[in-house]
């Protein structure tokens, strides 16, 4: 018999996790509606139950299909577990810092401002792909950002966010004022 | 005829009159195509100065923009994954694959000629029978009936894109559980906002389907370079020939009927016209593996009915005075600016602006094949940009759409975190389109399903003696019951994204 893999295991229990979770925060809005007899928490629950019953047809046919396959002489890895053989840990590294690079520049938009951060977002995000030649880093950011911020600051007058922090506020309002 | 003859010749008449029909058919083409930016945007901004224009120059601006605005997302969402619009979001399924091909001349070609010929086509059947359909559908389409039509949605959406059945479900459900978010829609309790203000609006669409589509195709893209199995997407203009049109006959005729239908329904709309018409092309296809990786059938489904919506949509607005949507209700306020209510009175009182917008539309959606097709032969060549270079605008084209739409950073976070959840659900062989399939029918399936039970008095008996909820809902039970048996016989074959 041919076992789950690692990423299978993980799907179940997040499928099963999520839904427990979301049937247990079910209760904190679970009160009578005056209008309506099944109240607020109804209809969540039942896509819970959804959820719960997919995910157990998934166990089943995840087991189905690693038997068969073991049967067959032909288990597959997991397709994360494939690119950890592949490329190793360093696939992981890069990946990694490719998702979590625009999670940080969105964080950091409130406070630093579109107007700052975006070149730099751009430049980084070129270079963690694979563009390392100096000339294309600077030059690609610099276009895009000109083009898209005239386009929406001047054309079509899109108040995108300046920053909070002191210095980060003044740049952003001055390239506001320079571009309109 | 005279009084469309009579409509054209005052359209026509009017240097004013013309040079508002191109701005709104431009305008739409451009706004709608850029994300975030949406026509809803152009008719919102216009709507201070639409008081300005005579009643019948200001309807039909509102009338051209929607028509040119629902095909105008269509050509980002085929070559980037960025859907415009919400309702070009199912043309991406299909559009965005059959690029990776080297088919967006093909996939392209086939939007402009779709969504040309099914707006067309409804403002043709807008023209002729606009009292009698809108009398019908208004009477004998209530909440049960929008339910089971979302219910038979939900159970085609499960079939749509995912590696196995049970996978699509989850995605199904995945979506239909971010669609709880927010206020409840029939007492306003909170539900999962976690004391956070921003989740009590619910997670918004818009910024929702960027990071769906658009920032985890960046991502699924950038892990090729990483691996270094990267191709640049190959580069074709060839249009689809109309032999391939001729074999999808049956495809277009079922969308122009499913968009004209949806878009009559108040509520419903162009979005879930282009939804439901893609699930009923999944549904009817011989071979339902294969949308999702670049089926033409899937991108024809989408555009033919979003752009059949768009007349459909003034059938109750003009007939009854119910608006169907965001822009058919700011129609209403043009009418109110100019001290006219929409309804059967328009066409008593006046005939004559009810029969330009009518020409308006009409001759709107056949420029759109010829503006279209120029407009696809100039953009196409952006993808000779190498994809590197291009995936840094498309992220921040992406992030200024996602701003821009409440002007809220969070937007922007949020459109990050469903791309990353996104590009991880592919890469297990989940179904994004089945995520944004329970993602835009769970709110409209709960609101209806809470309506219907009330109306029916919490009685299945009564609810299931409507003919059309018991079609429906034994059509959407005979689907799941067929995909199952289908999944448990030899399971579906895979799905790569």
């Amino acid at each position: 018999m041919g076992k789950l893999t690692g990423g299978q295991w993980f799907e179940i229990v997040f499928w099963t996790g999520f839904a427990t979770a979301a049937y247990v925060l079910s209760f904190q809005f679970d009160r009578d509606v005056q209008m309506y007899r099944f109240g607020a928490a109804a209809w969540p629950r039942a896509v819970i139950l959804l959820i719960l019953a997919a995910a157990v047809g998934q166990l089943v046919a995840d087991v189905r299909a690693r038997k068969a396959a073991a049967a067959a002489g032909a288990l597959e890895d997991g397709y994360f577990r494939r690119m950890a053989d592949e490329h190793g840990a360093a696939f992981f590294v890069r990946m990694g810092i490719t998702l979590a690079l625009p999670l940080a520049y969105a964080a950091l938009l409130q406070n630093t401002g579109y107007y700052f951060t975006t070149p730099f977002f751009l430049a980084a995000y070129l270079y963690i792909t694979g563009e390392h030649r100096i000339k294309w880093l600077i030059i690609v950011p610099l276009a895009i950002y000109v083009v898209i911020t005239f386009i929406f600051t001047r054309l079509l007058y899109v108040g995108l966010p300046v920053g909070y922090w002191p210095g980060f506020y003044d740049f952003g309002n001055w390239i506001v004022v320079l571009i309109r | 005829m005279e009084q469309f003859i009579a409509g054209t010749l005052t359209l026509v008449s009017s240097p004013l009159s013309i040079l508002i029909f191109f701005s709104g058919l431009f305008g739409g083409l451009l706004f709608g195509a850029i994300p975030g930016i949406n026509m809803l945007t152009l008719a919102a901004i216009f709507l201070p100065f639409s008081g300005l224009l005579s009643a019948a120059d200001a309807i039909m601006f509102y009338a051209v923009l929607y028509c040119s605005g629902t095909y105008g997302g269509a050509v980002t969402a085929i070559l980037f994954n960025i859907p415009g619009s919400p309702e070009n979001a199912p043309t991406a399924f299909d559009g965005y694959p059959m690029a990776q091909q080297g088919l967006a001349g093909k996939a392209i070609g086939a939007a402009v000629l779709c969504s040309s010929f099914g707006g067309t086509c409804s403002a043709l059947l807008m023209i002729t029978a606009t009292p009698l359909i809108a009398d019908w559908a208004v009477r004998n389409f209530g909440p049960p009936e929008i339910f089971s039509l979302v219910f038979f949605g939900i159970a085609v959406a499960s079939s749509v894109g995912a590696r196995t059945l049970w996978k699509g479900w989850l995605s199904v459900g995945f979506g239909l559980m971010i669609a709880t978010i927010g206020l409840d829609p029939v007492a306003g309790l909170q539900r999962y906002d976690f004391g956070y203000a921003y989740l009590l609006a619910g997670i918004h669409f818009i910024p929702t389907i960027l990071g769906f589509f658009a920032v985890s195709e960046v991502f699924v893209q950038a892990e090729r370079r990483v691996r270094g199995k990267f191709d640049m997407p190959k580069f074709s203009t060839h249009f689809p020939s109309l032999a391939e049109f001729w074999q999808l006959k049956v495809a277009v005729a079922r969308s122009v009927f499913v968009g004209f239908f949806a878009g009559i329904l108040p509520g419903i709309g162009a979005t879930l016209a282009a939804f439901m018409s893609y699930n009923e092309a999944v549904r009817w296809s011989k071979t339902p593996e294969k949308f999702g990786k670049g089926q033409l059938e899937g991108v024809v489904a989408s555009e033919t009915a979003n752009n059949a919506a768009t007349g459909a949509a003034m059938i109750p607005l003009l007939a009854l005075g119910l608006p169907g949507g965001a822009l058919t209700a700011m129609m209403v306020g043009v009418f109110q600016m100019h001290d006219m209510e929409p309804g059967p009175l328009v066409f008593v009182n006046s005939s004559e602006l009810v029969w330009v917008v009518f020409a308006a539309m009409f001759f709107a959606n056949i420029c759109i094949l010829g503006l279209g097709y120029v407009e696809t032969k100039t953009v196409l060549h952006l993808l000779r940009i190498p994809f590197q270079f291009l995936a840094p605008a498309i992220l921040l084209l992406a992030t200024v759409g996602a701003y821009a739409v409440r002007n809220l950073a969070m937007d922007v976070g949020v459109m990050f975190v469903a791309g990353i959840i996104a590009y991880l659900m592919r890469r297990s062989g989940y179904s994004v389109a089945g995520i944004v399939l329970g993602l835009i029918l769970g709110e409209i399936g709960e609101q209806n399903f809470a309506q219907a039970m009330q109306i029916v008095g919490y009685d299945y008996a009564a609810l299931v003696t409507r003919p059309i909820v018991a079609v429906l809902l034994l059509a959407g039970i005979a689907t799941i019951g067929t995909n199952i048996y289908r999944e448990l016989r030899g399971g579906r074959k895979g799905v790569e994204v």
